[in-house]
């Protein structure tokens, strides 16, 4: 059964809005084609993720994303996570507030001094929970005109829209399914690569600490997905994007072979609802034209 | 080498205990943790080691090597645990235990000095010229005016996190193509 699709306040994040505003555009059209009403969260700052708040203090990671829930409670809407970084870190400091008192007055202490209060009023929500568990893939593709048949698509969930599970509850976290039925849903096959659901090397500080590294995990993830040569990545987290955007074009400058075209999910979704590439995907460092002409026939 | 459980140093382990890692005690030193690591072949962090040495109270090879900081924080160790010893907190709760001995590295303090004085983890003037590129919407999130910057500046300012991750006043961003996410 499906969950009612009506209103949501877009949090959009850090990577989304100010690196790759062509995926916010991707979701805000085809949200709105699908028949979801997105709102802006005014002035909602960044998440915030594990690696430097949360590492050094809980209390100061906490205050922040408490700030962020409490822009989209004053909208009286629930949440909508286009990142899996934003939704694991949101959404966790929100079950961790609604359930513990000393912490939520310890945060409202310091959101007193800039006039904002946390209630404890919403739901956080992943745009991939949204769009499977609430919009349905049977409105997807009715709402799609190109179909996808004969693309293979190697999907890519990332780490934090999985686990921890307990918290996260949006997926079983050894067999996830939603992201590959929504990509079906546009007519390409998601084909099955080992350890699919293993981590692309960007996060918890990595990409910053340790270039090296970060790329060398990376390289062993799209080895992995190279098994099952897909025409393209599909994901549906922006930091994994960027990571296999600028990560393959980091291994192609010390002269690896990689390049694999990469998508945002909504930016596909788009594609197949005839939206102009210009707006919704034009901004890669690994090419994709060629991926779009071969099976959208658009130059 | 004879281990003598009883006459560890327990001070470390009592720490993590408080500083989020909750159920360290219950590691029994299966491996299932370091099975699904991603960084476990590549790096010096050595999650079932790791585990191992809080319990052992082994401080100065954990915290001074830095290798916890290498922890992607996938949290594939966490889930897949048979004990539930939450070997991820216990990584975030060494983490704290660094920070306050001021053992943290650079790239913490970019990512907190980012977010500090621009309201987001990446610079804001590249993205609003990408945004006009591609036709989105005016930027309103905490980058598009200053007065939100100074909200989370003022939130920050009332925690320890300011000292903790050496957030200084006259910071600039390195470049205009800072990607400082973590």
């Amino acid at each position: 059964m499906l969950l009612p699709a009506t209103d949501y306040a877009l949090y959009t994040g850090c990577i989304i809005p100010l690196r790759y505003p062509d995926i916010e555009n991707s979701i805000r059209e085809t949200m709105s084609l699908l028949g979801a009403n997105v709102y802006d969260m005014i002035g909602a700052g960044c998440c915030p993720p594990g690696g430097a708040f949360w590492s050094v203090e809980e209390i100061s990671g906490l205050v922040q994303s408490a700030r962020n829930l409490s822009i989209a409670e004053s909208m009286n809407k629930d949440l909508m996570a286009v990142c899996n970084g934003c939704f694991c870190y949101l959404k966790s400091s929100n079950l961790l507030l609604k359930n513990d008192q000393a912490k939520r007055e310890k945060v409202n202490i310091i959101l007193n001094k800039i006039g904002r209060k946390y209630h404890g009023t919403i739901s956080v929500y992943h745009l991939v929970e949204i769009l499977h568990d609430h919009i349905g893939t049977e409105k997807i593709k009715k709402a799609t005109k190109i179909k996808l048949d004969g693309a293979k698509a190697a999907v890519h969930y990332g780490c934090h829209l999985l686990r921890p599970s307990d918290h996260l509850m949006a997926e079983n976290p050894e067999k996830p399914h939603k992201l590959d039925a929504l990509v079906e849903a546009l007519g390409m096959e998601s084909v099955y690569y080992p350890k699919k659901l293993s981590c692309c090397g960007a996060g918890g500080g990595m990409r910053g600490n340790n270039p090296d590294v970060t790329l060398k995990i990376l390289e062993k993830k799209l080895l992995n997905i190279k098994y099952s040569d897909p025409d393209c990545i599909v994901t549906a987290c922006p930091f994994c994007f960027l990571q296999f955007d600028l990560g393959q074009k980091g291994l192609r400058d010390r002269g690896e072979d990689f390049c694999i075209p990469v998508f945002y999910y909504n930016q596909l979704l788009g594609l197949s609802m005839k939206l102009p590439k210009e707006r919704i995907a034009s901004l890669s460092e690994t090419p994709r034209d060629g991926f779009i002409k071969k099976f959208y026939g658009v130059d | 080498m004879k281990i003598v459980l009883n006459d560890t140093n327990k001070d470390l382990v009592n720490k993590v205990i408080e500083y989020g890692g909750k159920r360290v005690y219950k590691c029994f030193q299966c491996g299932m943790c370091a099975s699904g690591c991603p960084v476990a072949s590549d790096t010096d962090h050595k999650i079932k080691r790791t585990m191992h040495q809080v319990l052992l109270g082994l401080d100065e090879h954990i915290l001074d090597k830095k290798a916890i900081w290498l922890c992607t924080t996938c949290f594939m160790c966490l889930e897949r645990c048979p004990q539930n010893a939450g070997p991820t907190d216990v990584v975030f709760a060494l983490r704290r235990i660094s920070a306050e001995k001021g053992i943290i590295p650079e790239a913490q303090i970019e990512v907190a000095n980012t977010i500090y004085h621009l309201g987001h983890a990446v610079t804001v003037k590249k993205g609003i010229t990408l945004r006009d590129k591609v036709q989105a919407p005016p930027l309103k999130t905490a980058g598009s005016d200053k007065k939100y910057i100074l909200e989370i500046q003022k939130m920050v300012d009332s925690t320890n996190a300011r000292k903790l991750l050496k957030i200084r006043k006259d910071w600039k961003p390195k470049g205009d193509d800072v990607i400082a996410c973590d």
